[in-house]
């Protein structure tokens, strides 16, 4: 038996006397908030994402009703946001800054990295590799207070005197290192950095628990290469977060020192007022390549989660084996890999070199090749399958849909010379939205419809999940298309307002339009809520494997307890996509299934497996009763 | 030949890992971290130095002294893992003892660093590259901070096994407590690897 075996068994048997120990009853506190499990962990994450994806979602609808309604009397929102609504009844201009900066970074950090991350990477990584829980539930718990606590901090400081911070996302200096050049730069910065903060440290403790978990905690016979794309996608995104997160620690440390302890590392002969500060010796630019060292990993940290949810669901749904999963595996790893050279494409027009322009340039394009063997894949898979459109596939083919036309504008916005004349315009709000926005927000979306069984022991309503599906597909394309003309047209992002240059003026109803259309999308995403909350009490109860789905998630109990199976952990025979196998008995064959089991459906070269898989056996039934009690 | 037919066939880096406890792997991604915290603070420090003059900063003595108590520490710290393989609590609980006061001294050195610095003029809110100096050692004595709790709760630990045998024979051959103790030593060497690097870089570039 190799190595690796009995390092697998070494586990096993010490999750199994853990389990024993789980028979007593926990209390309420340990069960459901401070909770170790990480499935209920998964669930607190997946709130607090929905929580904070209402309120980025309302503060978008809020500043886009300012663009495509700029004569209208906002007096109605008083009652919301007291003092931001000025005399006149407009919203006020501090105000709308703070709004799309607030709505970047929920939607960035909170809704798609935490709420997309920390619920899926928890809930699926023990679940479908076959572990009790996570390497530290321990860990795993801090992880989410940490969040828990960075977005206290930021909650409340979007309820202070002189707003949250108002200098964007990527909250660049010196804007955002002098208190005193605007309202957001004062304590709603400061809390902005303190969250953030708490957040990195949260998410860190979240990576390093689920890299540690893919590798140490696999089942016996889930190689690396039987592991479904999903755990690749998050293993690969945890590893993006350890080693990018803590360089946006850094430069988050070094401008609260400039803000609060008068140093200058961002600082440098600076003038308010005519009056020179002291401040000598620092690099405004430097901040950016730090932010974009990590920002850009950030994109993808935000998506890989999705395109791995994606794989699972297009795969178990076109009753197809995932076409080409080694490509797809190696293309994530390249995406990985690639995504750390690439940074300074946000940074074309700052200046730099055109040679070196030329050189990210040419990276950024590479990174083009492993995102289209993905999107082929994907396509292919569907290609001439027995799909089922339940609303996770809907979700998911969205998402492909989503992740081609805005990865197109990315190879256009890849050349600098392009992208100097569109940097800072809504083409680029349009890329991103498309490619990064909705391709993760439906990805998140197509997870939850798929894995609701599993979470909650019950069925989410089919109809009402068509219905948000149509809307919100629709919606999407029609707040983030004409944004794409917009943006040729020059008009830039973060403006409060257009009307005084003439040149825009025409696109007054294609504004109006794209308002429209994002009310009409947030709505629709009640819908969702109220599905996802009835049907957690009152939905029908979920079969044990409703989608008919090979991973190993499927084998639980309706309602898995802690430590996920009852009985002993199953054991892997073959890799998660065996849908549809020629000569099989049903079109799909689970992962724990023994290839002696399956004689009519072995192919060729899976015969030496038959005797293989019946040795295996034999050693775990020799394990089992060596162990009972 | 398909890779899904052997079961053995995987990827060796992963081989390897999968042989280490859990807890042990997480240290080493922390680290990894840390590491990039402190790669990318040396690369502002680079690019700050060109915006001062080429003989304003000076490396204190203070510092020269640190790089030799740190290294006598991480010899020390060695000297303890072989005696936890040796069984030999006596001897590691002193070594560890000497780990604990070296460590102090080293944070102590560092700060009389700072206050050297502050003489010759270079302040922690003065020009961007002497601030660096004080940040980069400053999160350093938080990581090590960090080691000397651990380093702590060891020598509490290992007091129970000095006095009585039998709990001395249950601790050496638990493989936990092994861990525990490649733990600290694993982390310490990474501190001291840390330091020298900083200091290296430190000595060439001013
Ligand atoms: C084919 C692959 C891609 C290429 C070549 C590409 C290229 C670019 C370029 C050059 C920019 C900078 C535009 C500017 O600021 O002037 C940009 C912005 C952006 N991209 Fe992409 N991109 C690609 C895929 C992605 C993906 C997959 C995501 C997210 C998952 C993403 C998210 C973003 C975001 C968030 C921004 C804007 C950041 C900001 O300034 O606030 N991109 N992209
Ligand atoms: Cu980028």
């Amino acid at each position: 038996m190799s190595a690796v075996d009995t390092q697998n068994l070494e586990t096993q048997v010490h999750h199994d006397e853990h389990h024993d120990h789980e028979h007593h009853e926990q209390s309420f506190i340990r069960k459901y908030i401070f909770s170790e499990d990480h499935k209920v962990i998964a669930k607190q994450f997946l709130i607090t994402g929905i929580f904070w994806a209402v309120i980025g979602g309302v503060f978008s609808v809020i500043f886009r009703l300012q663009l495509g309604f700029p004569d209208a009397n906002l007096e109605v929102l008083r009652p919301i946001l007291g003092g931001w609504i000025t005399e006149q009844g407009k919203l006020d201009q501090n105000f709308y800054l703070a709004l799309v900066t607030m709505h970047g970074t929920i939607m960035v950090f909170f809704v798609l990295t935490a709420g997309l991350s920390g619920t899926f990477s928890n809930f699926l990584i023990p679940l479908q590799i076959g572990a009790r829980d996570m390497a530290s539930g321990f860990l795993n718990m801090l992880s989410y207070w940490f969040f828990f606590a960075s977005s206290v901090v930021m909650f409340a400081s979007i309820f202070i005197q002189t707003g949250p911070a108002s200098g964007g996302w990527v909250i660049y200096p010196p804007l955002s290192a002098l208190p005193k050049a605007s309202l957001g730069s004062g304590l709603g910065m400061t809390m902005w950095l303190v969250s953030m903060a708490l957040f990195i440290v949260g998410s860190l403790l979240g990576s390093i628990n689920y890299v540690t978990t893919v590798i140490n905690l696999r089942t016996r016979g889930m190689s690396m290469w039987r592991l479904p794309l999903t755990i690749w996608a998050f293993f690969l995104t945890a590893v993006i977060g350890i080693l990018s997160f803590p360089v946006l620690f850094s430069a988050a440390l070094l401008l609260i020192f400039d803000r609060s302890f008068g140093t200058s590392f961002y600082l440098d002969e600076i003038y308010i007022d005519g009056e020179a500060l002291h401040n000598t010796g620092g690099s405004a630019l430097l901040f950016q390549h730090l932010f974009w060292f990590l920002g850009h990993p950030e994109v993808y940290i935000v998506l890989l989660p999705a395109l791995g949810i994606t794989s699972e669901i297009i795969a178990t749904n076109s009753r197809k084996p995932i076409f080409g999963y080694q490509a797809m595996v190696l293309s994530m790893l390249a995406i990985t890999f690639i995504s750390f050279i690439v940074w300074a494409h946000h940074m074309f027009v700052t200046g730099m070199n055109p040679f070196l322009g030329s050189v990210f340039m040419l990276l950024t394009l590479i990174i083009a090749v492993p995102s289209a063997v993905k999107s082929f894949n994907y396509i292919t898979t569907l290609w001439r399958g027995n799909i089922v459109f339940t609303p996770a596939m809907l979700f998911s083919i969205g998402l492909v849909s989503f992740f081609i036309s805005g990865g197109v504008t990315g190879i256009a916005l890849g050349n600098s010379a392009i992208d100097i004349q569109l940097h800072d315009t809504y083409f680029v709000v349009a890329h991103f939205h498309l490619v990064m926005g909705s391709a993760s927000f439906f990805g998140m979306m197509a997870g939850v419809y798929h894995w609701f069984p599993k979470m909650f022991g019950r069925m989410m309503d089919e109809k009402l999940g068509y219905v948000h599906f149509w809307i919100t597909f629709v919606g999407v394309y029609f707040v983030f298309f004409p944004m794409h003309y917009i943006g040729i047209a020059g008009f830039p992002r973060r403006y409060y307002s257009w009307t005084n240059f003439d040149a825009f003026n025409m696109y007054a109803d294609l504004n109006m339009l794209i308002s429209i259309a994002a009310i009409i999308t947030l709505s629709a995403q009640f819908i969702f809520m109220f599905n996802f909350f009835y049907s957690i009490f009152y939905g029908r109860l979920a079969p044990l494997n409703p989608w008919r789905s090979n991973t190993l998630e499927w084998t639980t109990s309706r309602l898995p307890g802690h430590g996920n199976w009852e009985g002993k952990i199953p054991t892997v025979y073959r890799w998660p996509y065996d849908y549809s196998k020629p000569g099989a008995k049903e079109d799909f064959i689970p992962q724990h299934i023994p290839h002696y089991e399956t004689l009519e459906s072995n192919l060729e070269h899976e015969k030496a497996l038959e005797e293989y898989d019946k040795e295996v056996a034999k050693e775990e039934e020799i394990h089992i009763s060596s162990h009972s009690h | 030949m398909d890779k899904k037919t052997s079961v053995h066939e995987d990827i060796p880096l992963f081989k390897q890992l999968e042989k280490q406890h859990p807890f042990l792997l997480m240290l080493y991604f922390a680290m990894v971290g840390s590491g990039m915290l402190f790669l990318f603070l040396l690369v502002g420090f680079t690019k700050s130095l060109i915006k001062v003059d080429e003989n304003l900063l000076l490396l204190p003595k203070a510092f020269v002294i640190s790089t030799l108590l740190i290294l006598l520490s991480s010899y020390f710290v060695q000297k303890a893992w072989q005696n936890f393989l040796t069984d030999e609590a006596k001897s590691l609980r002193q070594n560890l003892l000497y780990l604990l006061i070296l460590g102090f001294c080293f944070s102590i050195s560092q700060v009389w660093g700072w206050s050297d610095l502050t003489k010759q003029g270079i302040g922690f809110s003065g020009k961007a590259a002497g601030s660096y100096l004080y940040v980069l050692t400053g999160l350093h004595i938080l990581h090590l901070l960090g080691g000397l709790a651990f380093v702590i709760a060891q020598i509490a630990n290992y007091n129970k096994a000095c006095n009585d045998g039998v709990q001395a024979l249950i601790m050496f051959s638990n493989k936990y407590e092994k861990m525990k103790m490649k733990m600290l030593k694993d982390y310490w060497h990474f501190l001291d690897v840390l330091w020298i690097i900083i200091f290296l870089y430190l000595v060439f570039k001013i």
